[in-house]
């Protein structure tokens, strides 16, 4: 069930009063209710999903308890490498077996021989590739002894499935939210009140925002040969606020909830568009994902350390994986690389971690030179979403020569209803700002410490929401594909 | 924990508050309209289904037994759920559906009557429906009394508002120069057939209904209402191909689009007619049922 459905908004209230009312007498009963809740959570997409999920826990489960009894160099690895092929495997079979048998049928063609693919006729489970890195990580951190593996198998199987976070992340490490389950959860009013505001503010950011721009992000990119360039180039922004929108929109959401239960998330999404160049923008963008790879990926491959040549290709690799992971497209990998190129004259010149801090930190507003900076990754990583959001390589560059075309200049011709969409980002942008040093933008507000405006406020965004958001039920949230 | 509790339950307060003002201006322009049918009774045997194409045909026909059913929006969607519904109160032997150039735009999967035409249906329908039972509920009960999680409810009560505080602005151009003609129908056209391809959930939404006719014993027929000249001419011959759809499962289409080419007198506007095109169509239609 999505997050912005009738069927989650009637799910979350029962299972919160059946959690804190019935089952808070113990752990077990608190674990077990979760794990139940969240498989009635998955199950509400198609009930079969279940067994891969389970499957993919009670492996990870026993090759954990199996690490644990063994010290053994091969018999290790030959466990994790259990681990690894059943979890990928799994992935590679539902997420990119098409992909692979029609690139393989694609190059035969090249040496003039033309095969047909054997495509499968299969349907990706949602949240696959989430799931999938979670219950990894946990395998990798105990054969690393890095965490104890764990006997409650109730504990564990929730870690897995836990329903805020189960189809779009944030991609937990099983070091951080494992142990959240082996610890009685109690009530925490400051942080209930704070995953309320933080859900009433990732609706805001997916039905206001992304849902809105998504129309207009549509409408661009489904024919973009009949727009003009300006269109286009406000169909690419449309969609780096709707993408922004409905992703971290999920994760508040998710984070929020969590905190209902008692539990505290990593954070996802830090102001991305606020970064003054690619690579603080990695550190801001995705970072349960961005760092997934980099502990997972990055490290165990050198890193940035040793060769000029390791460093290149080490972060080839990580950009390719990392755009190879949301979808078995071309456009995915063009999109990682063209961040690797991007992202490298930093690296390579060691100004990767120049901005590492809040921008303006202690200013109102940016200097030019922070203005221009934020512009200019603003504008670099849009150009990089075009790929992300065409459907094929050819879509994706005949939209950018639509861009670059006589016709940048000409009026966008956008229908009215468009300028309010703007109007509204423009909005979310100096909220967004105005919060920036905090966790989500309206966590803390001056305005809470008076009665009458907090209220006024809460009241606002459900009056927003429902004027301006775009909330039809058939709008998904882009990371559920992936 | 009672902190929360009480704060939470001031802000559903208020928000229930919020919801039932909406619930009553929806439920008083939107829902009971749609709802408030003239009473069928045991004579009414053949039955119109059309979207607002229909509107003029009014009820000229039911000394005849054909009663009108016709709705502004209604889709495919909808006239399956009026079939349902008319199967068990009515006694139905026939309807007459509009397979009209633009009913399988893509467009109308969005814009029909689907939160509406579920006023005619039980929850026990979902076998007949093939709808899940959580689904028609939703539908049925959530949409409407908390519309606040009703999409379509937004643009209805902004416009009770807008009414409220300044007088109706009339957008659409009179139906009486041939320059508003030709504008009224370009727009008409341009909203009408975005896109070119046609909708598949409506398509298979024809093909169920054919299915759930045939078993019901009734009898179809299907009708492409008259158009005015200018439209016709704007649209250029592009047809979502729903009276395709039909005679592929063996239904036959009268085309009456071109019935009043040189009569833009019997035209309200570009594609429907006036009370009196309304009147005069109405006695077209009673041939074709008379001849079946």
């Amino acid at each position: 069930m999505f997050f912005n459905s009738i069927d989650f908004a009637i799910f979350l209230p029962i299972v919160f009063i059946f959690y804190w009312f019935v089952f808070q007498k113990n752990l077990k009963a608190q674990n077990f209710f979760i794990l139940t809740a969240s498989y009635i959570f998955y199950g509400w997409w198609d009930w079969r999903f279940l067994s891969l999920i389970f499957f993919s826990s009670i492996v990870d489960y026993i090759v954990g308890l199996k690490l644990a009894k063994t010290d053994k160099t091969g018999h290790r690895k030959f466990l994790l490498l259990t681990s690894i092929t059943v979890n990928l495997g799994f992935l590679g079979f539902f997420k990119y077996y098409n992909f692979f048998a029609e690139s393989f049928a694609d190059a035969f063609t090249l040496f003039g021989t033309s095969i047909e693919p054997s495509r499968l006729n299969i349907i990706l489970p949602v949240g696959i590739s989430f799931y999938t890195f979670q219950t990894l990580s946990y395998s990798i951190d105990v054969y690393k002894r890095k965490l104890e593996p764990t006997k409650d198998i109730i504990a564990f199987f929730s870690f897995v499935s836990f329903f805020p976070q189960l189809v779009a992340g944030p991609i937990e490490r099983a070091t951080h939210l494992l142990p959240q389950f082996y610890v009685k959860r109690k009530f925490d009013y400051d942080k209930a009140i704070n995953g309320s505001r933080q859900i009433l503010w990732g609706l805001f950011k997916k039905i206001v925002i992304a849902d809105n721009c998504a129309k207009y992000a549509n409408l661009m990119f489904n024919d973009p040969a009949d727009k003009p360039g300006s269109a286009l180039v406000l169909g690419a922004v449309f969609f780096a606020f709707q993408i922004y929108g409905d992703f971290s929109g999920y994760s508040d959401i998710a984070i929020g909830t969590s905190r209902l239960f008692g539990f505290d998330l990593m954070k996802n999404f830090s102001y991305p568009y606020f970064s003054r160049d690619i690579a603080e923008f990695w550190r801001r963008w995705h970072i349960s994902l961005s760092t997934w790879f980099r502990d997972y990926l990055y490290i165990p491959l050198g890193g940035s350390k040793g060769s000029t040549s390791n460093k290149v290709r080490n972060t080839f690799i990580i950009f390719i994986v990392s755009g190879f992971w949301h979808g078995a497209n071309w456009t995915f990998i063009a999109w990682g690389t063209l961040n690797a190129i991007y992202f490298l004259p930093l690296l390579l010149s060691n100004r990767n971690r120049r901005n590492i801090g809040t921008v303006a930190e202690n200013t109102i507003f940016p200097s030019l030179r922070e203005t221009l900076s934020i512009l200019s990754t603003f504008a670099l990583t849009t150009f990089a979403w075009i790929f992300f959001r065409a459907e094929s390589m050819k879509h994706a560059f005949e939209y950018i020569a639509g861009i670059f075309s006589i016709s940048l200049f000409a009026n966008p011709d956008l229908p009215a209803k468009a300028y309010q969409s703007i109007r509204l980002i423009i909005l979310f942008i100096i909220i967004e700002w105005i919060g920036r040093k905090q966790e989500f933008a309206i966590e803390e507000l001056k305005l809470y410490n008076y009665k009458v405006p907090k209220w006024i406020f809460y009241y606002a965004i459900v009056m927003v929401i429902y004027i301006w958001g775009n909330y039809s039920e058939t709008i998904e949230f882009i990371y559920f594909q992936f | 924990m009672k902190k929360y509790f009480f704060k939470i339950i001031i802000f559903t307060l208020g928000v229930i508050l919020i919801n039932t003002v909406i619930y009553f201006i929806t439920d008083r322009y939107y829902f009971k309209p749609y709802e408030n049918i003239e009473k069928i009774n045991s004579n009414d045997t053949v039955f119109i289904l059309a979207d607002s194409h229909g509107g003029p045909l009014k009820q000229n026909l039911r000394e005849f037994g054909v009663y009108n059913f016709s709705i502004g929006s209604d889709s495919y969607f909808d006239i399956y759920r009026k079939i349902v519904y008319l199967k068990k109160h009515s006694n139905i032997k026939k309807v007459i559906i509009t397979a009209d150039d633009h009913t399988l735009s893509i467009y109308r999967e969005r814009l029909n009557n689907k939160d509406r035409s579920v006023h005619f249906l039980e929850i026990s329908d979902s076998d007949i429906l093939l709808e899940g039972r959580f689904s028609i509920f939703k539908e049925k009960y959530f949409k409407r009394y908390v519309p606040l999680f009703n999409p379509k409810t937004t643009a209805i009560v902004g416009r009770y508002f807008r009414s409220l505080f300044k007088k109706k602005k009339n957008t659409v151009l009179d139906w009486d120069t041939n320059d508003n003609k030709k504008k009224e129908s370009v727009k008409r056209a341009k909203s009408q057939f975005r896109g070119t391809e046609s909708s598949t959930e409506l398509t298979e939404c024809i093909r169920k209904t054919v299915e759930l006719c045939k078993s019901y014993d009734i009898e179809i027929v299907t009708i492409k209402f008259p158009l005015a000249k200018d439209y016709l001419s704007e649209i250029k011959g592009r047809n979502f191909g729903a009276d395709e759809q039909f005679r592929e499962l063996g239904i036959k289409t009268y085309d009456f689009t071109e019935l009043y080419i040189n009569h833009d007198e019997y035209f309200a506007n570009q594609d429907h007619l006036n009370d009196l095109g309304g009147e005069l169509f109405a006695k077209e239609l009673l041939k074709i049922v008379e001849a079946d």
